[in-house]
């Protein structure tokens, strides 16, 4: 007892001194120009694609806009983190309230372990269950050498019980170890910078006891693994594509680009022209007004396909040919009474 | 009075407010969350847990977090979910 209450006013000394130690030289914040200037540069490559019909090329360059722009993105949300560490009048908490802090995660936390040669803070969580699927307890780790930097902390599962798909995954919210703060970054980071222990570990805490499933690594009705509906396979969403056509997810083995309009569909939505043998996909095939076998759209020509109009062509010339030879088919009686000329039966008499 | 109120809903901004004698726990909850569910939140006073009509004291230290704070995915791995959609005629041609 008297070795841990040592060592929790210990650690509460370290980690004032380590909170009150002037911070380093932040680097200047430095603007995304060049991905800027990229994107704009699209854009205006696109604008000219538009003006001259090219479609693919338009296709391509709003995909690499899209990239150019999530880079953008990225980079404008590092320089806005960048500014977020900056001290802004910075008033340290007392060791005092760091040691009311540290005693005070021991009625919160049934393990609490204080590691002053690791200069580590960890506490386990209760087994954390969401949506009725059991995750176990995790550990949070707060190492305090590494406060006011990045990786200051981890989240570790102590039962192992990770998505099938991804076995860094122990949590929606939680891979390699690393939480993802969603809506409690804000309070996280102001909490580790004023020194409040407490709330940071009940923050954390709360975090991995909520399920945001339209933002996880790998969502809780998916956590057995994605099974493909076509081939029955257990495979990672990784690999898997959503039909165009239906919305259904496949794996990618059963997942087919339509010649016509190179969109991914599933087997359901794709079908082989009966004319040039391309898979086709529902929407860029039709039927053929005679036959009502399925054609790409390059084969039909006004609704028939090339079977159907030879088929009608070969009848609309065989009715011309009998139309135009009809007046001589009246007369072969008159030819087989010419070839008998001559040979009329005579009565036996006659000789 | 003057107490420590540590909000961390949203921004976690730690305050010193004042607040009248014998002021109770669900008033203060009241006057700075008034449309809030307490329900929704782990309400603490000098770190500990207390009853609503706890009455609150010079230097107290009250802290509010949500009960339910939905974390996020830094990326979203699927490709299909993320992928550009092209408008479809653009691909008639």
């Amino acid at each position: 007892m008297v070795s841990r209450t040592c060592c929790s006013i210990l650690a509460a000394a370290m980690i004032h001194a380590r909170l009150a130690e002037p911070p380093p030289n932040a680097p200047a914040a430095e603007l995304p120009v060049a991905g800027w200037q990229e994107s704009a540069r699209l854009i205006r490559l696109i604008q000219k694609a538009q003006q001259a019909c090219l479609y693919r090329a338009e296709r391509k360059l709003q995909t690499a806009l899209w990239s150019s722009i999530q880079r953008l993105n990225l980079k404008i949300a590092e320089v806005l983190r960048t500014l977020e560490t900056q001290p802004q009048n910075k008033v340290v908490t007392s060791a005092q309230s760091i040691l009311a802090d540290l005693r005070a995660l021991e009625t919160e936390f049934e393990t609490v372990d204080i590691n002053v040669p690791k200069q580590t803070v960890a506490v386990e969580t209760d087994a954390i269950c969401l949506e009725g699927r059991e995750l176990g307890r995790f550990q949070i780790v707060l190492n305090w050498r590494l406060l006011g930097g990045t990786g200051a902390y981890k989240v570790i599962a102590l039962d192992a019980n990770a998505a099938a798909t991804d076995d860094d995954t122990p949590h929606p919210h939680v891979q390699s170890n690393s939480l993802c703060e969603g809506e409690g970054r804000v309070p996280i980071r102001k909490a580790l910078a004023d020194g409040r222990l407490f709330d940071f570990f009940i923050l954390i805490r709360q975090i991995l006891q909520t399920y945001n499933s339209s933002s996880a690594y790998v969502r809780l009705d998916e956590w057995d693994g994605f099974q493909c509906p076509d081939c029955g396979s257990t495979s990672n969403e990784d690999d898997s594509s959503l039909c165009e056509g239906c919305s259904t997810r496949t794996c990618c083995e059963c997942s087919f680009r339509c010649h016509d309009c190179e969109y991914f569909v599933c087997s359901d939505c794709i079908q082989t022209c009966t004319g040039c043998d391309n898979d086709t996909c529902s929407s860029c095939r039709s039927a053929c007004a005679e036959c009502g076998d399925g054609f790409c759209g390059e084969c039909l020509n006004d609704n028939h396909c090339p079977l159907c109009r030879e088929k009608e062509e070969e009848e609309t010339t065989q009715s011309e040919l009998t139309t135009t030879i009809a007046p001589s088919v009246s007369s072969p009686d008159h030819s087989i009474h010419t070839v008998c000329v001559g040979e009329t039966a005579l009565p036996a008499g006659c000789r | 009075m003057k107490i420590l109120v540590i909000n961390n809903d949203g921004g976690g901004f730690a305050d010193y407010v004042n607040v009248a004698d014998d002021t109770t726990v669900e008033q203060l909850f009241k006057s700075h969350c008034p449309s809030a569910d307490a329900s929704s939140y782990l309400i603490r006073v000098n770190r500990q847990p207390c009853a609503s009509d706890q009455r609150l004291s010079e230097g107290d230290r009250i802290s509010i977090t949500p009960t339910k704070i939905e974390g996020a995915a830094t990326f979203r791995r699927s490709s299909s979910a993320v992928r550009p959609r092209v408008p479809r005629h653009y691909h008639s041609g």
